[in-house]
């Protein structure tokens, strides 16, 4: 079938990409590379999927592949939410500490605060 | 012997050149040390508040009240300030009143002293306003347990002791509440003052929305369960 074709060619060019990556770590790799493999897999044979699904008592493999994605959607949203208020977070830290670091270097002397600083 | 001209206090101010710099005037008379903390303004903040007599501090993003408050504070300590005053930048807090908070503070010997506009005055305050502000001290004494009458006011003072405990993470509007629960957290001696706040169309104008209140309810939840 072509669809079949279309997806696993994809699937094969992102697993090419992965191996020839040099900036990404081992674990990464490992996990990207099983779950690509899995999924090249599940395209050529789909009667796999069904059979898990009605183990895990869901009818159709289709419904099966819609929760795990809504799942996975989820949980990927979240870290990167997650992700982008800490990035957010250090980038304040950074525009604070530019501002405290600027103000102390133009105070004209260290003083002990008990005083008005002098104009 | 120690007197108000003691405390530094500081202004975090985002576009707000209309008022600030009569509140920074109004301080520096006073005696106060003003630090103005100009958070990404657009317009004229940092010239005026500089021309007034302030230290301004600037920062290259618009953070938030809560991340101008934060590096306010980081520069008091680092500059070796002994008690520090947060105040609004437009123009709803009497200068005088510090003077009553630090009475309070150095008497009472406690670490963090708050206004409330409730044991003392709001003048000009709208009744949905009033209403607003009251259900946030009822959900804030629930869950902070901190015996307050006002829970969202910008005039406080503290030792500089009492500032180095504090962590504070929320930018936005969110850091009134984050303040309470540390004070709870850390355990520190607190107390009410009763405070003059003005309402004016200007003040009005520059206040958060009861819609606005809803956003810094959820920044709240998130912040409370990421800690």
């Amino acid at each position: 079938m072509l669809i079949q074709i279309v997806l696993t060619l994809v699937f094969l060019s992102l697993l090419l990409k992965i191996v020839q990556m040099h900036s990404v770590g081992v674990s990464f790799k490992a996990v990207s590379i099983i779950l690509l493999l899995a999924a090249i897999y599940v395209v050529l044979f789909p009667e796999i999927i069904n059979r898990v699904a009605r183990i895990a008592g869901v009818g159709r493999g289709a419904d099966l592949m819609f929760y795990l994605c809504m799942a996975v959607g989820v949980y990927l949203l979240t870290l990167l939410y997650l992700r982008l208020k800490d990035t957010e977070l250090r980038m304040a830290r950074l525009v604070q500490h530019i501002a405290v670091e600027r103000a102390i270097a133009e105070l004209p002397a260290i003083h002990d605060g008990s005083e008005r600083r002098d104009q | 012997m120690q007197n108000v001209s003691a405390v530094w206090v500081v202004v975090p101010a985002y576009n707000e050149e209309q008022t600030i710099g009569r509140v920074v005037s109004e301080l520096r008379s006073d005696g106060h040390t003003v630090v103005v903390v100009d958070d990404g303004s657009r317009d004229k903040t940092a010239e005026i508040a500089r021309q007034s007599g302030a230290i301004v501090l600037r920062h290259a993003l618009n953070l938030g009240q809560g991340g101008a408050l934060q590096t306010g504070i980081a520069f008091c300590l680092k500059a070796n300030a002994r008690y520090i005053c947060t105040f609004d930048a437009d123009g709803q807090h009497r200068a005088e009143d510090v003077r009553i908070l630090w009475e309070r503070l150095v008497s009472g010997q406690y670490d963090i002293v708050l206004g409330s506009r409730f044991l003392g005055q709001a003048q000009g305050i709208s009744q949905s306003r009033r209403l607003l502000l009251k259900t946030a001290v009822f959900f804030t004494r629930l869950h902070s347990r901190l015996r307050l009458t006002d829970t969202h006011n910008g005039l406080r003072l503290m030792t500089a002791q009492s500032a180095a405990r504090l962590t504070l993470k929320q930018l936005g509007m969110a850091h009134a509440s984050e303040i309470l629960d540390q004070i709870s957290v850390l355990n520190l001696k607190y107390s009410e003052v009763p405070v003059t706040v003005l309402y004016t169309d200007y003040s009005k104008s520059k206040g958060q929305s009861a819609l606005a209140s809803i956003g810094i309810l959820i920044e709240l939840t998130i912040g409370r369960m990421l800690k």
